[in-house]
């Protein structure tokens, strides 16, 4: 099924090997007939626990749900894992929180984000069995089922696009930001405050809807052989 | 080398001290409660001017 890649065929049939479901064959299960992916009560709190820190914390899960360890160290937006904690996470169940933005809630917007395409990868080359993220009131699932090689490529490529789109529009409604404050800053009238408000606003705007787009494009492309779910923490 | 794998070789490139981070978010560059914070602090804080005394 997967001869015609040699390499790869190792590192995806280990996914295979230690993944959670098996939807069988080529065709992806749908998410209807697919078992309950949802986790445990004790997983469930430990992940509502992080779900609000400013800094991330990984916590991996051995198959009978108990914690095997967890790292909270790296930069704000990272943890980093040694070889022996990367290895011990192999079919293992690996969650994790993303950064929560105080002030993008405090400016009325649900906080929102998306697995990177890095993540994606991460989790196929280590064979995490489910590589789950929470943020806020979010909790999101992904594992690999039935990787299809062509398409995953074609997933992870469209990903990285999306994801470098994104970041551009981004940095843009930032540098807008920037401006708008120093000059609301050094020309304190009326029209600049509301300019530097509305830029701020606009930018956490952007943020929610560029987020949905990428979370949308991996729904989308579920037939590259994973299961994606989104749920309320 | 096959493209996956070059991607996969990409994603898990190891950091200086040989660790393998995880859990960047797709989107980096989101943060502004700095510029927030900056803007927030100039219009709390009226501008008091000095005079220099006679």
């Amino acid at each position: 099924m997967y001869g015609a890649y040699e390499v790869s065929e190792h590192i995806l049939t280990r996914v295979l090997e230690y993944g959670i479901l098996n939807a069988g064959g080529e065709e992806m299960a749908s998410i209807e007939n697919t078992e309950n992916i949802t986790p445990t009560k004790s997983i469930r709190i430990t992940e509502k626990s992080i779900a609000r820190n400013s800094y991330e914390t990984a916590i991996v899960y051995d198959k009978e749900n108990n914690e095997l360890f967890r790292v909270s160290q790296g930069d704000a937006s990272a943890v980093e894992l040694t070889q022996k904690q990367w290895a011990q996470a192999y079919g293992m169940t690996l969650t994790h929180n993303h950064p929560f933005d105080l002030t993008m809630e405090r400016y009325g917007f649900e906080n929102t984000s998306a697995f990177s395409s890095k993540d994606i990868l991460r989790g196929m080359q280590y064979g995490i069995a489910e590589m789950r993220m929470v943020i806020g009131n979010e909790r999101y699932s992904f594992c690999w089922v039935t990787p299809n090689y062509e398409k995953t490529i074609q997933f992870i490529e469209g990903l990285q696009k999306i994801e470098a789109s994104a970041s551009a529009v981004i940095t843009d409604t930032k540098e807008a930001v920037d401006k708008a404050v120093n000059i609301s800053i050094n020309n304190q009238t009326t029209e600049n405050k509301n300019r530097a408000y509305n830029a701020i606003l606009e930018h956490y705007s952007t943020v929610v809807t560029e987020t949905n787009k990428i979370n949308q494009f991996i729904a989308d492309n579920q037939n590259a052989g994973y299961i994606f779910k989104k749920e309320v923490l | 080398m096959s493209k996956l794998e070059k991607m996969i070789k990409e994603a898990t490139k190891p950091n200086a001290n040989g660790t393998v981070s995880f859990g960047e978010p797709a989107l980096k560059n989101t943060d502004i409660s700095g510029l927030v914070k900056k803007f927030e602090e100039s219009q709390s804080v009226p501008k008091i001017k000095f005079r220099k005394a006679i």
